[in-house]
C-alpha cells in the first residue's frame, strides 16, 4: 500500500526488504533536495542519481548486517550526511580537479573517523557500480554460472541446477565469462580510477 | 601484470584446484609481491559482488525505481499551463499568509524564540555501529547524556579530543547546561570539516547558542549561511532569519 509516509523505522525496514513502495518514497520525498545539494557542488543530475542510489546502498548493507540504528533523528538527517560524503567520495576517487576550490578538502579526513565504515563502503559501492554495469551485460547464464561458482559450488552441481549438458561445458563456459567480464570492465575509462 | 600471474589469479577466484606448487607459488606472490596482492583483492572483491545476489538484485530494483522516477519528472515538467496558474494563485496565498505570521511573530522575545527552536530530543543522530562496546568512552559519553547527565557525559566526551561526534555531543551538552561560549568552542571544531555527519547540526546549534547570548548580528549571519546553503536546517533558518529580522 502507498504510503504518505513512513517511520525511520519502516523506512529502513523498507530498504533491508527493497520494498518497492518505501523507496519510491524515498525517491519522491527525498531525491530534489538531494540533487540541490549535489548540483550546488558542482555535480550534474546524472551524478545525483548515482549519489542518491550509493547512498542507499550504504544504508542498506548497513541495516542487513543490524549495523544501523537511527533513533531520535530523521532518516532523511543521516541519509543527507551520507550522500554528502559519497559525493565527496566520488570527486576524491574519480579526479580532484572536479572538486569544488570554495571547499577546503585539505584535513577533512582527519575528522571523519566517526563514519569510517559508511567511507569504506562507498569507495567498495562505487567499485561495485562498475562491476554491477558488466554483469548486466553478460548472458543471463553466465551471470548464473559465476554466481554459483562464487558460491562454491562445483562444475557437476552447476551443470545440473542449471540443467546443463556437462560439467565440461560448465568448466569451459565459466571461463569464457570470466575473461568477458573482466575485459569490459578493464575497457571501462573509469576502471583506471577505480582498480 | 605477469600473463601466468593473472592466470593465477582467475583460476583462484573461479575456485579452480591449484597444484601443491601451483598453491606454493600463489601464496609466495601474495606475501612478497604488492602487485599481485593488490590485483587479487580487486578480483576478490569482484568475486565477492558476485557472489552477493541479494545486492545484486538491490542494486537492480534501484535502477529500475530511479528509471522510473526520471521518467515521471519529465512527464511532471509538462504540467498544462491552466494548472500552472492555479499552483500560482495558490503559492501567492501562502505566501500573503507566511508574511503575515513573519509580521505576527515579529514581537516574540529571544527566549521564546530559541525555546521554539531548540529541542534536545532533536539532537541525537544515532550512527553507532551495533558492535560498540559499553566500555567505549563515546558510548559511556553518549549514555550518560541520554540520561540527561550532561556534566557527567562531558567528561567522558573530553577524552576524545579528535571525536567528531564526542565534540557535537559534548557542544550539545554544555548547551544544556548554559555554557554557550564552551559549546560554541566545540562546535566550531565540528564546522571546520564539511565531511562530517554532525556539520549541519553544530552550525544549527552554534547559531542558537549566539542568539541566546543575544550576539543577534552574529546569529543573523549563521542563519542566513544556512538558510542560502542545502543544510537540513534550511527551511528553520530561513524561518529564524526572518524572525530575527
Amino acid at each position: 500500500m502507498k504510503k504518505d509516509k513512513y517511520t525511520t523505522a519502516e523506512i529502513l525496514d523498507g530498504i533491508k526488504n527493497g520494498k518497492d513502495s518505501v523507496l519510491h518514497f524515498i525517491y519522491e520525498s527525498y531525491f530534489e533536495s538531494i540533487r540541490n545539494m549535489i548540483v550546488s557542488k558542482n555535480g550534474t543530475e546524472d551524478l545525483a542519481h548515482d549519489i542518491f542510489q550509493e547512498a542507499l546502498v550504504v544504508i542498506y548493507k548497513k541495516v542487513r548486517s543490524d549495523k544501523l540504528q537511527i533513533t531520535k533523528s530523521s532518516f532523511y538527517t543521516y541519509f543527507y550526511s551520507v550522500c554528502r560524503i559519497t559525493l565527496f567520495k566520488y570527486y576524491e576517487v574519480s579526479s580532484k580537479d572536479v572538486l569544488p576550490s570554495s571547499i577546503d578538502i585539505g584535513g577533512l579526513y582527519d575528522l571523519t573517523h566517526d563514519c569510517q565504515e559508511e567511507e569504506r563502503m562507498i569507495v567498495d559501492g562505487i567499485k561495485e557500480q562498475l562491476f554491477h554495469k558488466y554483469l548486466k551485460k553478460l548472458p543471463e547464464y553466465c551471470y548464473n554460472i559465476l554466481q554459483l561458482v562464487m558460491l562454491g559450488m562445483t562444475a557437476r552441481n552447476i551443470a545440473e541446477k542449471l540443467k546443463m549438458s556437462s560439467e565440461g561445458y560448465v568448466r569451459n563456459r565459466k571461463k569464457v565469462c570470466m575473461d568477458s567480464l573482466i575485459n569490459m570492465i578493464k575497457n571501462d575509462p573509469k576502471s583506471k580510477e577505480l582498480l | 601484470m605477469k600473463a601466468s600471474n593473472e592466470g593465477l589469479i582467475k583460476r583462484k577466484i573461479l575456485n579452480e584446484l591449484l597444484e601443491d606448487d601451483e598453491k606454493l607459488a600463489f601464496n609466495q606472490l601474495l606475501e612478497t609481491d604488492e602487485t599481485f596482492n593488490q590485483d587479487y583483492n580487486k578480483a576478490q572483491s569482484l568475486a565477492d559482488y558476485i557472489a552477493d545476489e541479494s545486492l545484486f538484485n538491490f542494486r537492480d530494483k534501484l535502477d529500475d525505481i530511479s528509471s522510473q522516477f526520471r521518467q515521471n519528472e519529465v512527464k511532471k515538467r509538462t504540467i498544462p499551463i491552466k494548472r500552472m496558474y492555479t499552483i500560482a494563485s495558490i503559492a501567492a496565498s501562502i505566501i500573503i499568509l507566511f508574511g503575515s505570521y513573519i509580521f505576527l511573530q515579529r514581537q516574540q522575545k529571544i527566549e521564546d524564540l530559541f525555546q521554539s527552536y531548540y529541542d534536545v530530543d532533536e539532537v541525537y543522530l544515532n550512527t553507532r555501529s551495533g558492535n560498540s562496546t559499553t566500555t567505549d568512552l563515546l558510548e559511556q559519553g553518549l549514555m550518560l547524556f541520554e540520561k540527561d547527565k550532561y556534566q557527567e557525559s562531558i567528561n567522558y566526551f573530553d577524552q576524545l579530543p579528535t571525536s567528531v561526534t564526542a565534540l557535537y555531543y559534548s557542544g550539545v551538552a554544555h548547551m544544556e547546561i548554559e555554557e554557550y561560549e564552551v559549546a560554541i568552542f566545540k562546535f566550531d571544531q565540528v564546522i571546520v570539516g564539511y565531511l562530517n555527519v554532525f556539520h549541519d547540526q553544530a552550525q544549527w546549534y552554534k547559531g542558537l547558542c549566539l542568539m541566546k547570548q543575544e550576539k543577534l548580528s552574529d546569529a543573523k549571519d549563521i542563519f542566513t549561511r544556512i538558510s542560502l546553503s542545502e543544510s537540513y536546517y534550511k527551511g528553520k533558518a530561513t524561518e529564524l532569519t526572518k524572525k530575527l529580522n
